[in-house]
């Protein structure tokens, strides 16, 4: 990181994936089902709306921006937990996924599910606008159980490796318990909870919207404190104490940080897949370096932009509605992932 | 001296749920001292890195002391104890993307902010640790892509950076080719005599350790631990009793291990250049006493740069060693 040119390097890559997230931030707003020309969206934006169809108005502020703002800063979370977990267990297949706190999520649901017909013998699907509270909140607990369960087992185990397989347990365990309450559940409810499963960046309104932002912001910037201990991981555990780290307390904080901000953005959105796996893996590659201090700024911006890219896929002109995100996500990072792998790998020089 | 290490009737070992903890050998009473270059040696299994982890403070000690400076390991913080000593491992770091410099700023880390901004002393002693290791036109280069000496080079060069009165290395030389080997212990030899660093390496490479180390730590399942220069153990029979097997000693006119050999047969060798050292060596190993030329009638001698093969009746010459032992062969 000294010399100065890698460094200029570093800061373009970052400027070019500014500039990227705002554009596709951009079209995400000016695309859609509807078609509303430019001139009007900068009048909505700016508040100078007078002279603009009310209900052009009404898509643009309680649809499209809220679903932008969504994805950017899901996307954003998802990507930055990723690296997290990559960086702590030093497999370049973690995900935030993997100590099991979307499979909590998705228990909570399930759940949820099962109770409500238990209970009042309606389905969830039925309720409403209690819906969609009910569900977040249930995802929400799901995945805090998980993550508290982990955070405790972290402080007694002998290392990270015998962590991410507790954590891999764990998340087997949460999956077929969820599977058993599928199968006694409802067929509206089974239904409900598979559209759930594919995520979507559109439930958040615009009443909600500022909580959902500044909660996961706090998680993202905290990250910025996991920078050092990061860095230092990287050389292995034995290293780490040496270099004088207190190893288990800065991975209780790291599965912590990357384990909150999994369970909010599932929460609100559904368990977004993908995006937390990729976006480290063309981080590293854009940037060539393993440093985190680049790194989690590079994750951060690569994370927005690759998730406006899909809402904006998911909801392509022509298309009439939403396709399930996580559908989008797979189909459109998979492929990258595999052409990062396959290319000739250049050193870093 | 300046004693820097104490270890006083340390005993090392591993729990055992519900037993007492298993020591591995008696207590352990030793010192290292400024600019000591010493290496930890014994056979596969005599607890060499159980005494390592203990020393890195890796691991507890079931009972005894080690005392840094004169006090405790235990009594030290984890930051005081980064700058008191750093540790070389066999473990590598694996990250595609790292860099040679960045591994050798991880020395700096204990000494940096929350941020890990180096400032330009930290630089400095980077660019000074990476010259003293003389690998600064790697310092830009991935880690991965080095051979395995060039790495082991880094993670010296990590050490010094991290500038802490003693370094201990786990195998150092353990992947390492030959001439490797011996550069690392003339690098190590060098950080010890000249800039006074203590130097704590572990190996099992007897011949290296004989031939670069100032003094050696024996050890060996269930024997205590002992401490003296190579000449001495070897001399007093340390090494044998340590490293000896039933049918392998260590040759005190060689310096290397030996099989108790049975010879099946007796040959003459009359030669007075280099040669006699190989031939007799080639000898040996096919399983011939070497004797004077005087007291056999087969024996053999050099003619320009020919073998001759003499025995009571006629005279043969060979163009190389294997010739020649092929033609003994067949004599026997």
């Amino acid at each position: 990181m000294t010399d100065t040119h890698s460094l200029t390097k570093t800061y373009q890559a970052m400027f070019f994936l500014m500039v990227l997230g705002l554009l596709l931030f951009f079209v995400n707003i000016l695309f859609g089902s509807v078609v509303i020309d430019f001139q009007d969206i900068m009048r909505i934006l700016f508040n100078d709306e007078i002279n603009v169809d009310p209900a052009k108005v009404a898509i643009v502020r309680s649809f499209r921006f809220p679903q932008a703002v969504v994805a950017a800063v899901a996307g954003a979370s998802l990507a930055v937990a990723g690296l997290l977990m990559q960086t702590l267990f030093r497999n370049p297949l973690a995900d935030p996924s993997i100590l099991g706190i979307s499979a909590g999520s998705s228990l909570g649901v399930a759940v949820l599910l099962m109770a409500t017909a238990a209970f009042s013998g309606a389905s969830v699907a039925s309720l409403g606008i209690w819906a969609s509270l009910g569900v977040g909140f249930a995802a929400f607990s799901g995945a805090l159980l998980v993550l508290v369960l982990i955070l405790v087992i972290s402080t007694r185990v002998r290392n990270v490796v015998s962590l991410l397989i507790v954590g891999i347990m764990i998340a087997y365990i949460a999956g077929s318990l969820t599977g058993l309450l599928k199968y006694y559940s409802s067929k509206e409810d089974v239904q409900a909870f598979v559209i759930w499963g594919m995520g979507t960046f559109s439930n958040v309104g615009t009443s909600q919207l500022p909580v959902f932002t500044l909660l996961l912001l706090f998680g993202i910037l905290a990250t910025i404190f996991l920078a050092k201990p990061l860095n230092i991981m990287l050389l292995g555990e034995n290293y780490a104490k040496n270099l004088g780290l207190h190893v288990k307390r800065n991975s209780f904080l790291i599965i912590l940080i990357s384990g909150y901000l999994t369970a909010v953005v599932t929460a609100y959105a559904g368990p977004i897949a993908f995006i937390g796996l990729a976006v480290p893996h063309i981080a590293r590659n854009l940037f060539r370096t393993s440093d985190h201090r680049v790194l989690i700024p590079g994750t951060i911006l690569a994370g927005m932009a690759l998730a406006l890219f899909c809402n904006l896929i998911s909801r392509l002109p022509g298309l009439d509605g939403n396709l399930p995100i996580n559908a989008v996500t797979s189909l459109i990072g998979a492929p990258f992932v595999i052409w990062i792998i396959m290319r000739k790998r250049q050193l870093p020089s | 001296m300046n004693k820097l290490l104490e270890i006083q009737a340390l005993e090392i070992g591993y729990a055992q749920k519900g037993k007492r903890p298993l020591s591995l050998l008696p207590p352990i009473s030793v010192n290292l001292c400024e600019g000591d270059f010493v290496a930890l040696s014994g056979p596969n299994g005599a607890g060499k890195t159980t005494l390592f982890r203990t020393l890195t403070a890796a691991l507890p000690p079931i009972s005894g002391c080690i005392s840094f400076l004169g006090k405790p390991l235990q009594d030290y913080s984890a930051k005081e104890k980064a700058s008191l000593f750093s540790i070389v491992l066999t473990e590598r770091p694996d990250d595609f993307f790292m860099k040679v410099f960045d591994i050798v700023a991880a020395g700096r880390y204990p000494f940096t902010g929350w941020y890990a901004k180096l400032d330009k002393k930290d630089v400095a002693m980077i660019e000074e640790s990476l010259e003293r290791v003389a690998i600064q036109d790697l310092a830009q280069r991935a880690f991965v892509s080095l051979s395995d000496g060039e790495k082991q080079k880094v993670m010296i060069a990590k050490a010094l950076a991290q500038n802490t009165p003693v370094i201990f290395l786990d195998e150092p030389t353990a992947f390492l080719d030959f001439p490797s080997k011996l550069e690392l212990m003339h690098l190590l030899q060098k950080l010890a005599h000249e800039d006074q660093k203590t130097i704590l390496f572990s190996s099992h490479d007897l011949e290296l350790m004989l031939r670069s180390a100032d003094k050696m730590w024996l050890m060996a399942k269930n024997q205590p631990l002992i401490s003296g220069i190579p000449e001495d153990l070897v001399l007093s029979d340390a090494i044998n009793n340590y490293f000896g097997r039933n049918n392998l000693s260590f040759d005190l006119n060689s310096g290397h291990f030996m099989e108790q050999p049975q010879y099946h047969g007796k040959i003459g060798l009359n030669i007075h250049s280099v040669e006699a050292k190989w031939v007799a060596h080639a000898l040996q190993r096919k399983g011939y006493q070497v004797i004077e030329p005087q007291n056999t009638n087969i024996f053999v001698e050099l003619q320009g740069h020919q073998y001759e093969l003499r025995t009571n009746d006629r005279i043969q010459t060979y163009q190389s060693i294997e010739k020649l032992l092929y033609a003994i062969h067949k004599i026997h």
